[in-house]
């Protein structure tokens, strides 16, 4: 319903349902507000909107009056501004006007609107309130005094993050904001309350007094350091990124952040930057050199050890931080200046176990729908996936359906952020995912809840029939150690909802005999057709940031850009057109293989390009000796990692900060990063270190002027990254496939590209399902009758943000985690410190208590050197990979 | 932190009675919070924290009722409460003078507690006794139109109550 | 006439028996047996009954509204926070006569629909829950309450909730945020409770005294009750009367009658024989009435039109030797003390006025302040968030300017005081 009203004069027609005050924003008339929020419940408590409206007699405030038919209202009177004036004498007479010395001068609404609409002399001539103040947090201070209780950070923590860390205590003048019990603040540092204060009451610590707002220029970037790939704003000066700040008008995440893209940023300029060249001398010392030796270095190693044996005798692994640009070049480099398909990325281990059983059972391989549609779900399955850690701002908009009424269902195996606040959270020991799958499917078959006519198109219906025969569903709900009506209600809802998605993470993909879970939840899936439509997709999620990058640019032993198999002859006869080179018809190795075949003599060259494999790789000990056997190791990094250390050139790249380009994050969506600063020292981009190592060698096809001229030729190579730029690509980039015609309505807001795939459903001939096995518990063997899970916490982005220092103050060192239960069996006290034994490796940990586990579950963080996790992973036992779930047992030290 | 086995068996069903009144759980919040505080003296992190689980809402929560209504305190107190009402009726009626009378005879300030732990001092807005002004509370018990004489003797009685 | 204190002085008052004895519960029967809800609605609305709580908002249109609302489960609360300054006349209902209360508060569930009630008593008032809990189990055990009342297949379940200190848990929407378990702060209105209430339904708020009203008026007819008192308010008022009165107490008069009887004739005159200097007629919230005004009619309107408001009922009164600038300033420092805190103009606007009166009372205040005063309190009244800071200001303005004399003494002497000390400028 529209309604006319009059603001000032000016005739409007707003929607009926919208404020006054958003109703004048649309005329471009400014009200001024403190408490107001658009993200936010109205509270109308600071009373600086007032206006005057005909035939009401108090003045109103506009951010809580709904607009009405013919409404006449004032926002300019002597009244209006007589309130105005009085507001803000009220809120400066406890202020305390240190505006020198506060970290918001210049983007303080207190300071603007006093300028704008006070006066310089007060008129209160009494005692301020002073309140004494306590440090709340390592990151986050709070100055009390300054504090105008407009209540946005306490809304926004319950509201938007969930968290509801923050709270106003006491009441009157002596209200305060504050933690529990005003001690230390216990919350996911998503910095929602920093930015969200007008005033500096709340700011961030990691940039106290360092530099004045607007000194500062600011630029729109990727962060790094996840999938979900927020934008967010670098702010720098002479060359120093000072801070991270939000932008609410781009980006997958509206403006909000989570604490890793917030105060990770410490990095950049960090003073243990590899800022030269460095290139091994005769007495063994890494020493600094100039980019045309280290260069000249690393081409001639490299061409030789290629020359002996067409390149299968040197690999690359690239980290899949870096840009489209670079993960393209990258491979394009190996394959044609080297010809090896030796390449792959960390998140190979991923994809290539999720990938083929989504390409086989409906010929994607990516998210099938966007994570905006997670918003507006009726209902979500999340199995074996810590949304919140993996991909936090994907978890906000989880928070923000269920404060919507969606009804979220976790099978995890203990308890997350989300759980709290979600439905039903089915705690279940890594391994019995597949079991509540299996029972769903029970009651969905049973009580006959599935669309009679899809089921006709389905084939194999009788194959899973019967493979859910045998157990009934109290033994599976007796077996999973939850209620048989969990299960049963789970299965309603999914069978029954408008729009139900399903999200699966590492410990359902990694887990021994992972695919079958992702088959079971596949079924589920096709079974009540929650495909292909609005709100119904499929979301597996993986935090490493543009892993979807590294999988659509081939950088892959078997996959060429645009996932075309290297062993196929057209596909690499279109490739080989492009690069004027031949490229290897059998596919590489990958990762784990080239490790293997470094320790066995048969790789003689590597080249890491951000990847410090002691931490990514299982077996550090056994890396190590790979990595010594190895005739040449090239290493491209920020920081003297250990993996940098054993190099023989070290060649020091910038960090995304430092670059432009394109990623490609969990929902297919490539976005634009752009440059902030110039390389720190004498680092570049690595797209720039790529293609002068191609000229060193002599190779005009790698040259490259700049990353939009190795986008274009992605664009002209790889299918669906067809007409790609950054023009196009524009400030919300582009969600691939997309036509034509998304590509030339640069202006046009909102969605870009396909917001889910199978819009006409599951290819007919796809339309089948697996049978769903039997399911077997993670014990594997006696020796190790534990389960591990290799995990990823809040606040570290894989061992890279080891370097930052504000991220190590909120959790600096691993700990091994574990129900109470557990460790009361194991007779284990909080604090001692034990061994953990997996099959291949050990390492030692302090215990940590958390009631969040199941009993006989244990969780450590992968990210730190003092327990470096990848000691414990099992490269390889009957095919399996075990990486982010290990056995394990645990033995007092 | 524990809060694990912070209240008897009976001392919890009491509160699952309690809260067995409302549908809404948060709703017993006030509920709750005055049956510990009269159990325990006063709502310190621990009770908070269980109350909060309790009713599953968040920690700051409590936090925030609790420090929001006059009648609780996070901090212990003494066995007997004497609240004094400060209002005007009961101002005219020689609070003041009450005030002066039990801050001399216990030894302590208005908000303080003796040494003994037995009494603190508190002033209340209106009490609802302003008939009897002046009138100060103990406890939960109502002494209305006191005079500074008669303290000593109302003091006894709770002195040997415990 | 006695409707609302007919048990004050009967031996065992507050137990159902004495109750029943006097035509106790014979409402409820009858509201089940023979009328309809909109029977009972329509009988309330040509009592004209207003409620007492302060705003005097008919109570007959406010059931209506709740039960036009078709979103269920409603509710009832019962507003027995009683926490104005010089209020204890709800105390007298819920000690001597908690069935009247209850029968009422039943109808009322009736009437609108609602199948739960809550009674929301100030925690400072521990005897008066568990007075209200006896006569709860009481009522229950004779199915005057609780599911399927007197085989009507009407349920109604009413829960005693105490407050724990916040004056501003009075104002029924702070109450509902109370109730649902949060700092009791008052919520932005509209939407109003009869339509968004205690868990966002609908909710019907009312005053004890307004809800003891219920049974008499279904027993004797709407055109019983509205005969009483005067046209525009009907019904007998219980006026708490304290201060400097020979006998303070509760009294129940009819609607209207005028201060000077309150005081005089019933509340026994003032202390001492001394003479009358002011009263506050409804409370701290209420701007002061001088012996000028003593004829007023103790009534909504006609308090309304001399400037200051009936409130709940609650009569200050200040005899010649009264200081009326500290009484303000006592009046101002339970104001501030109350605020919630919620918005600017109240949280810090009563704490700078406070600082003032302060001032001026030791001696350090200005002719200027007065001008500062009046216009710093306008400010908080035409902006504050709810009736709270709205109201907080009437001591200071009523007192500036009927008693602006005793300011100016106050800052007369503190000058010269000032001067003798060689510290004036
Ligand atoms: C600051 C403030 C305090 C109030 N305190 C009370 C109170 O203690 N008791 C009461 O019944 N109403 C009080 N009210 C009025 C209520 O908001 C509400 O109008 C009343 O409970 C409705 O009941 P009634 O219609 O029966 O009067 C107060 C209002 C305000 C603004
Ligand atoms: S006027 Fe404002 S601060 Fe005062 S009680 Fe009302 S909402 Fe709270
Ligand atoms: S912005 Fe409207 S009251 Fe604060």
């Amino acid at each position: 319903m529209m309604v006319r009203l009059t603001i000032d004069g000016k005739q409007v027609m707003v929607d009926g349902h919208i404020s006054v005050l958003d109703a004048a924003r649309k005329l471009g008339i400014h009200i001024p507000t403190f408490c107001h929020h658009p993200r936010l419940s109205e509270l109308g408590a600071c009373r600086m909107c007032l206006v005057e409206v005909q035939g009401m007699g108090k003045l109103q405030t506009a951010c809580t009056l709904a607009v009405n038919e013919g409404m006449e209202v004032r926002t300019a009177t002597p009244r209006v501004e007589k309130a105005r004036k009085n507001m803000l004498e009220f809120l400066l007479i406890n202020h305390p006007l240190e505006c020198t010395v506060c970290d918001a001068s210049g983007e303080c609404t207190l300071q603007d609107l006093a300028f704008k609409y006070g006066s310089a002399d007060t008129r209160f001539a009494g005692r301020k309130r002073v309140l004494r103040d306590n440090i709340i947090s390592p990151l986050i201070d709070r100055n009390l005094n300054r504090c105008i209780q407009c209540k946005r950070c306490v809304r926004i923590c319950d509201e938007v993050q969930g968290v509801t860390a923050l709270g106003m205590a006491h009441r009157g003048a002596s209200t305060v904001v504050g933690p529990f019990m005003d001690k230390a603040l216990d919350c996911e540092y998503c910095s929602h309350c920093i930015w969200s204060c007008p005033v500096g009451a709340i700011t961030s610590r990691a940039m106290k007094q360092k530099v004045r707002t607007w000194e500062m220029s600011k630029v729109e970037a990727i962060c790094p350091l996840c999938s979900v790939g927020c934008t967010l704003v670098y702010n720098h000066r002479d060359n120093k990124v000072f801070r991270v700040s939000h932008t609410e008008e781009v980006g997958v995440n509206y403006g909000s952040l989570c604490a890793k893209g917030y105060f990770g940023y410490d990095m950049i300029n960090h003073p243990d930057r590899v800022t030269t060249p460095l290139v091994r001398r005769k007495d063994g010392t890494l020493q600094p050199a100039s980019w045309e030796e280290a260069l000249e270095v690393v081409a001639t190693r490299l061409t030789q050890i290629a020359d002996d044996d067409g390149g299968t005798l040197l690999g690359g692994i690239a980290t899949d931080r870096i840009t489209n640009e670079e993960l393209y070049l990258f491979q394009k480099l190996m394959r044609s200046a080297f010809g090896s398909n030796n390449v792959d990325t960390p998140s190979g281990i991923w994809s290539r176990k999720v990938l083929p059983v989504l390409e086989e059972r409906l010929g994607v391989f990516a998210a099938t729908n966007s994570l905006d549609e997670l918003n507006y779900v009726d209902g979500l399955l999340i199995v074996g996936c810590d949304v919140t850690v993996a991909n936090p701002i994907t978890g906000l908009k989880v928070k923000r359906a269920i404060a919507r009424g969606a009804r979220v269902t976790e099978v995890y195996p203990g308890r997350t952020a989300l759980s709290r606040l979600a439905a039903r959270s089915l705690t279940v020991p890594v391994g019995l995912e597949l079991a509540v799958i299996k029972g769903m499917i029970k009651v969905i078959l049973q009580e006959n809840l599935a669309d009679p006519e899809l089921l006709k198109g389905l084939k194999g219906l009788s194959r899973l029939q019967e493979s859910v025969r045998e157990k009934d569903l109290a033994q599976i709900a007796a077996e999973c150690g939850i209620r048989q009506d969990e299960i049963v209600q789970v299965a309603r809802e999914f069978a029954g909802a408008k729009r139900f998605s399903v999200i699966f993470g590492e410990i359902a993909a990694l887990q021994p005999g992972g695919e079958k879970l992702i088959n079971a939840l596949l079924d589920l899936m096709m079974l009540t057709g929650r495909l292909g439509s609005e709100g119904n997709g499929l979301y597996p999620i993986l935090s490493a940031t543009n892993f979807q990058g590294a999988v659509d640019m081939g950088v892959d032993p078997s996959m060429l850009p645009g996932r075309q198999p290297v062993t196929s002859a057209q596909a690499r006869k279109k490739m080989e057109k492009a690069w004027g080179t031949p490229i290897p018809s059998k596919a590489g190795l990958d990762a784990l293989q080239m490790i293997q075949a470094a320790a066995d003599g048969k790789l003689r060259g590597l080249y890491l390009v951000g990847v410090n494999l002691f931490s990514t790789f299982p077996g550090g000990a056994r890396v190590k000796k790979a990595l010594d056997k190895l005739e040449f190791l090239v290493v491209q990094e920020l920081f003297l990692t250990e993996t940098a250390r054993l190099a023989d050139v070290v060649l020091p790249a910038g960090t995304l900060a430092e670059r432009n380009g394109t990623l490609t994050n969990v929902e297919r969506r490539i976005q634009r990063t752009r440059k902030a600063i110039d390389g720190v020292g004498q680092s570049m981009p690595d797209w720039k270190i790529f293609s002068d190592l191609g000229v060193t060698m002599g190779k005009p096809g790698l040259r490259y002027v700049n990353a939009a001229e190795i986008l274009d030729e992605v664009a002209a190579n790889v299918p669906y990254y067809s007409g790609v730029s950054y023009r196009i690509l524009a400030d919300n980039g582009l969600q691939w496939p997309f036509s034509k015609e998304d590509a030339r309505e640069v202006y046009h807001e909102g969605y870009l590209g396909t917001r889910h795939l199978l819009k006409d459903g599951v290819p007919k001939d796809k339309m089948a399902l697996a049978a769903v096995p039997e399911w077997t518990c993670t014990r594997t063997d006696s020796r190790h009758p534990m389960t591990l899970i290799l995990g990823e916490i809040l606040f570290h982005s894989g061992s890279f943000t080891r370097h930052s220092g504000s991220l190590n103050q909120l959790v600096g060192r691993a700990s091994l985690m574990m129900n109470p239960q557990t460790a009361f069996g194991l007779d284990l006290p909080e604090g001692s410190t034990v061994k953990v034994v997996s099959q291949k490796g050990q390492v030692t940990a302090p215990v940590e208590y958390s009631d969040d586990l199941v009993p006989g579950v244990l969780f450590m963080p992968r990210h730190f050197a003092d327990a470096p996790a990848s000691e414990l992973m099992v490269p390889d036992i009957q095919g399996e990979t075990q990486t982010a779930v290990v056995s394990v047992r645990v033995e007092k030290t | 932190m524990s809060v694990h086995g912070l209240f008897s068996d009976s001392e919890l069903k009491a509160m699952q009675q309690i809260a067995g009144r409302y549908e809404e759980p948060a709703s017993a919040i006030l509920p709750l919070l005055h049956f510990v505080q009269e159990a325990r003296g006063h709502l310190g992190e621990n009770e908070l924290v269980y109350v909060a689980d309790f009713l599953q809402v968040p920690h700051v929560r409590a936090y925030e009722v609790a420090t929001y209504y006059t009648m609780f305190t996070i901090k212990p107190r003494g066995r007997h409460v004497i609240q004094v009402c400060r209002n005007l009726s009961c101002t005219m009626g020689g609070a003041e003078q009450i005030l002066e009378r039990l801050t001399g005879e216990l030894g302590v300030g208005v908000g303080e507690t003796t040494a003994d732990g037995l009494f603190s001092i508190v002033e209340v807005e209106c009490i609802g006794a302003c008939d009897l002004a002046p009138a100060i509370m103990i406890d939960e018990e109502l002494h209305g139109r006191v005079a500074p004489e008669t303290l000593p003797e109302i003091l006894g009685a709770y002195r040997v109550k415990k | 006439m006695k409707i609302l204190t007919r048990n004050v002085g009967q031996p065992n008052p507050a137990h159902i028996d004495s109750y029943l004895v006097n035509e106790g519960y014979m409402a409820l029967p009858r509201v089940l047996r023979e009328m309809s809800p909109e029977d009972v609605i329509d009988e309330i609305k040509i009592s004209r009954l207003r409620g007492r709580g302060g705003a005097g908002f008919p109570a007959g249109m406010k059931w209506d509204f709740a039960s036009r609302d078709r979103r269920t489960p409603k509710h009832i609360i019962c507003n027995a926070d009683e926490g104005e300054p010089g209020t204890f006349k709800d105390r007298v209902i819920i000690e001597y006569d908690p069935h009247a209360l209850l029968e009422g508060m039943a109808i009322a569930g009736y009437a609108v629909g609602a199948t739960r009630g809550f009674i929301y008593i100030r925690g400072e008032y521990p005897e008066g829950a568990r007075i209200l809990e006896r006569a709860i189990r009481q009522a229950e055990a004779r199915s005057f309450l609780g599911r399927n009342i007197l085989n009507s297949g009407f349920d109604f379940v009413i829960t005693v909730h105490r407050g724990a200190g916040a004056y501003i848990c009075g104002e029924e929407t702070a109450l509902i945020e109370s109730l649902e378990g949060k700092r009791g702060q008052s919520r932005i209105r509209p939407p109003f409770p009869v339509n968004v209430g205690y868990r966002n339904l609908p909710t019907v708020v009312n005053n004890v005294e307004t809800l003891a009203n219920v049974a008499p008026i279904i027993l004797r007819g709407g055109s019983w009750y509205a005969g009483i008192g005067i046209a525009e308010c009907p019904g007998t008022k219980l006026f708490s009367i304290s201060g400097n009165v020979e006998k303070p107490g509760v009294y129940e008069l009819p609607m209207g009658v005028p201060l000077r009887e309150l005081i005089f004739e019933h509340a026994g005159g003032i202390t001492g024989g001394r003479n009358f200097k002011a009263a506050f007629p409804g409370g701290a919230s209420s701007g002061c009435l001088d012996a000028s005004e003593l004829d007023v009619r103790m009534d909504f309107n006609s308090l309304a039109a001399a400037g200051t408001m009936l409130g709940s009922g609650a009569v200050v009164v200040l005899d010649e030797t009264a200081d009326m600038v500290k009484a303000a300033c006592v009046f101002t420092r339970f104001f501030e003390h109350e605020s919630c805190g919620k918005c600017t103009p109240c949280r810090e606007g009563v704490y700078w006025v406070r600082q003032i009166m302060e001032n001026i009372l030791q001696g350090r205040g200005s002719e200027a302040d007065l001008d500062l005063l009046l216009d710093i309190c306008d400010s908080i009244r035409t902006t504050s968030f709810c009736g709270l800071g709205e109201a907080s200001v009437n001591p200071i303005v009523s007192t500036i300017k009927k008693f602006r004399d005793e300011y100016l003494a106050y800052i007369h002497a503190g000058s010269q005081e000032r001067t003798a000390l060689g510290e004036a400028s």
